[in-house]
């Protein structure tokens, strides 16, 4: 028998208790749904540089081409595997954050199935583009994120809003790791089939040897007249975004836990002025206030643990609901499991076990059990 | 065994100082039955707070078993208190989230179901205090003050809320449960200390002469 269990405090008071509980269990959840979606956003996004862990990309500073000799000296950089000519084409991405622009790797057919072959994307459904047309296939994450299907058009010439000048239409579908798309570099570079080519910056895909694209990026980095899109710059441009709005979530989510750590803190106080007669009792028979300490820490510890647990389970549950019914079919593959949301909520009831303990073991000092007894009997 | 000396215990407000308890010494004996008597204000229930240690006195030693109160850590004193001390209040003071049976565990653990049915409250074992009659209460808060065999026993008018057929059993279970015992019974009732072996009568803050 443990009549001094916070169990048993805790199952006989529910009605005491709970006000804190729910209060915390709220902003827990509140901390896990809100960094979790943001977190899993940010990992969401940055799949989509994934294809800069084989390549990278080239352009010309000051012109709208590249010098022959300098694209020959980077072929025979020990680190290159290959040199693609490529040119800009894109896809208008809807994401939650607004329209983005999605790359596609303009290749002859060959050098089509060798980039597919690298990131390891397959054709799901459709074809792969006809050289010298104006057929795309596209990561079926662009296909769910922007609604499409096999056939969809897209390009200024069908939407005057769309950024893409011509017509371009999607006759194949990929799936794979990696989102990338693909369109053909003979069309592209053809000014008799494609009126905008000439327009079109050259855009040279360097692909690296297996395991040598960090060795290939410093190479290319260090060359003058030309400038390199690659993993860090392509992560640079993702997370800066939703680096500052996680930041600016982190602070709300700190402000929040300063503020519910006061709030259960003058709650516990209002609890143990209720209580203040079992105090004083449990004193008065022999009880020392170490005791007293103890037993209002663990119920405390106990109080914030449930809190914790209940808010964490509502979150993610929510979060799963969230992940399941908005971003998936979207196209968003944001992961399930979080751990910094986890760790960040965590200091909720932690703070708050400090700041509520605190506040009582003042009270519990100074209580004198002589004086509550005679006062109330 | 117990014993207080040139005892005070003096409380200060604004205008002056007041002396609940002044310059009283006492020795008591292992088993004796002592009662206080004494209008209101008299220090009866203070001199109690002072001997069972619950209270540090303005000046003067209490000392039990040779151990001075005062020499204790707070932390050290409550343990002495309860190891031999057992303290029964006016008001029950019973914990209202406990059943009776909990309420007993807290103070120790030692046969709180038999003291029970000694102090005739074995059909309260699982009721809790809003559960139970004054006289029940009282007779809980006795089974709490000496589930742990203390040497001695400090009661603060143990029937002052009762009315007399529950004072009379609250007080006849008192002394069958600290039969051997030292025990202290601060009341105005003078007919719950027949068999005391001492009468000790206060008057502001003193122990009269005659008590």
């Amino acid at each position: 028998m443990q009549p001094l269990s916070p169990w048993t405090y805790g199952r006989r008071n529910v009605r005491k208790i709970l006000p804190t509980v729910i209060i915390l269990t709220f902003v827990v959840m509140l901390v896990v749904v809100i960094l979790s979606t943001l977190s899993g956003l940010r990992e969401s996004t940055l799949v989509y540089t994934r294809e800069f862990d084989e390549w990278t990309l080239v352009f010309p500073k000051r012109d709208t081409r590249l010098p022959k000799t300098l694209l020959a000296e980077i072929a025979a950089h020990p680190a290159t595997e290959r040199v693609i000519d490529s040119r800009n084409c894109f896809v208008r991405v809807k994401t939650l954050i607004g329209p983005m622009p999605f790359n596609l790797r303009a290749a002859r057919r060959e050098e089509m199935d060798y980039l597919l072959n690298r990131v390891g994307a397959r054709l799901r459904e459709g074809s792969l583009p006809k050289p010298g047309t104006s057929d795309v296939a596209l990561h079926e994450n662009i296909m769910k994120a922007n609604g499409w299907a096999l056939g969809r058009e897209f390009g200024i010439d069908v939407d005057e809003e769309d950024w893409m000048p011509g017509r371009f239409k999607v006759v194949g579908v990929l799936e794979g790791p990696t989102p990338v798309g693909v369109c053909s570099f003979e069309f592209l570079n053809n000014p008799l089939q494609y009126a905008f080519s000439a327009k079109l910056w050259e855009r040279v895909v360097v692909v690296a040897k297996p395991g040598r694209i960090v060795e290939l990026n410093a190479y290319l980095r260090s060359l003058k007249d030309v400038k390199v899109y690659d993993k860090t710059r392509a992560v640079d441009d993702v997370v800066q975004g939703f680096d500052r709005i996680i930041l600016v979530f982190r602070f709300i989510s700190i402000v929040l836990i300063g503020v519910v750590s006061l709030v259960v803190g003058l709650i516990n106080n209002i609890f143990f002025a209720q209580r203040i007669d079992e105090f004083a009792i449990l004193l008065a028979i022999g009880h020392t206030k170490r005791r007293l300490f103890r037993m209002v820490w663990g119920e405390t510890a106990a109080m914030m643990t449930l809190s914790w647990v209940l808010g964490v389970a509502l979150g993610i549950a929510i979060f799963a609901g969230f992940r399941g019914l908005v971003l998936l079919p979207r196209g968003i593959p944001v992961p399930f499991w979080h751990l910094g949301p986890l760790i960040v909520s965590l200091a909720l009831p932690l703070v708050a076990q400090v700041f509520a303990v605190a506040t009582v073991l003042g009270r519990l000092r100074k209580l004198d059990p002589v004086s509550i007894i005679e006062r109330r009997g | 065994m117990l014993a207080g000396q040139n005892l005070s215990l003096v409380y200060r407000d604004a205008a002056n100082d007041v002396r609940a308890v002044d310059g009283v010494s006492l020795e008591v004996k292992e088993g004796e039955f002592i009662g206080i008597l004494g209008p209101s204000g008299s220090g009866k229930s203070s001199l109690l707070y002072l001997l069972a240690g619950l209270k540090a006195p303005s000046s003067g030693e209490v000392r039990f078993a040779g151990q001075a109160l005062g020499e204790l850590t707070q932390d050290r004193l409550a343990e002495f208190r309860r190891a031999n001390f057992g303290f029964i209040f006016q008001n029950h003071f019973l914990i209202n989230h406990l059943t009776s049976l909990e309420n007993i565990y807290a103070a120790g653990d030692q046969d709180s179901a038999v003291l029970l049915g000694d102090l005739r409250v074995s059909h309260c074992r699982d009721k809790f205090p809003w559960q139970m009659s004054a006289g029940e209460k009282q007779r809980v808060a006795i089974a709490r003050a000496v589930v742990h065999r203390p040497k001695v026993v400090f009661a603060d008018e143990p029937t002052a809320s009762l009315d007399r057929p529950n004072a009379d059993l609250v007080v006849d279970c008192l002394r069958r449960v600290t039969q051997g015992g030292t025990l202290f019974v601060v009341t105005h009732d003078e007919s719950i200390l027949k068999g005391a072996t001492r009468v000790l009568r206060m008057k502001a803050g003193r122990i009269d002469a005659g008590g």
